[in-house]
């Protein structure tokens, strides 16, 4: 896989169709990690926005009338990400602009929080002897690297 | 005031450019409010009105950053 800027403010992605099945693998997850499940229980990806507990009131009210435009938000940019894999599957390349470039950064980086608050995932998991945890901390560490490349070509040079 | 608390899983280049979207902070302000909440476990990166606060936390949770709101007084 080979992530580039193609021209200012386009992000230029190659992959083949390994590659390609891994990214499907990530928006597959990304859904599960969406899910209306979370909603109503405090998690990574719903978090409370009031900390105090004198605050309960104002934390439910929040949650009412954000949570589920926060699911709605996470869900447009899960469809854009679909949106450019079957370009990328078909063409072999694809050419992110700048909203469909953020929504690459969002799947992945969702998609890590899931993992890590679900299976307690950390880049350190890949020296584990079970290989299913090794598995999980590779495709971690992928959508690091992923997400890292894609901020430092986003941000351009320091 | 909107505090983001530090997490384990949001990459530092990440954060950086989500606080150069989100508060139009150049990247020296930007990374320096990174490191502080990498270093310290959080940071105010923005004050003003309750209504400008829930927007925030609003656009730093759609980003992914743990983010939440109390009064600057506490």
């Amino acid at each position: 896989m080979r992530i580039s800027e193609s021209s200012p403010g386009t992000i230029l992605i190659e992959a083949d169709q390994a590659m390609t099945a891994h990214c499907r693998t990530v928006g597959r997850l990304a859904e599960i990690a969406i899910a209306p499940d979370d909603i109503g229980e405090p998690s990574r990806l719903y978090p409370r926005a009031y900390l105090d507990p004198a605050e309960d009131i104002q934390e439910a009210v929040w949650q009412l009338g954000n949570h589920e435009r926060l699911r709605v938000e996470f869900s447009e940019e899960l469809t854009r990400y679909t949106a450019s894999l079957d370009v990328l599957e078909a063409d072999g390349c694809v050419e992110l602009h700048g909203e469909d470039a953020d929504a690459w950064m969002t799947v992945m980086n969702l998609t890590r929080l899931k993992l890590h608050q679900d299976l307690g995932v950390t880049d350190a998991d890949v020296e584990s002897e079970d290989e299913t945890t090794v598995a999980y901390a590779m495709l971690y560490a992928w959508m690091g690297e992923i997400c890292d490349v894609l901020c430092r070509l986003i941000a351009g040079p320091m | 005031m909107v505090i983001v608390w530090d997490d384990p899983v949001n990459l530092m280049s990440y954060v950086v450019l989500v606080f150069q979207r989100l508060f139009g902070y150049s990247v020296e302000k930007a990374t320096q409010l990174m490191l502080q909440v990498h270093n310290d476990g959080k940071a105010v990166v923005s004050t003003g009105s309750r209504d400008q606060a829930e927007h925030d936390v609003f656009r730093l949770h759609a980003k992914g950053l743990w983010a939440t709101m109390q009064k600057a007084d506490e």
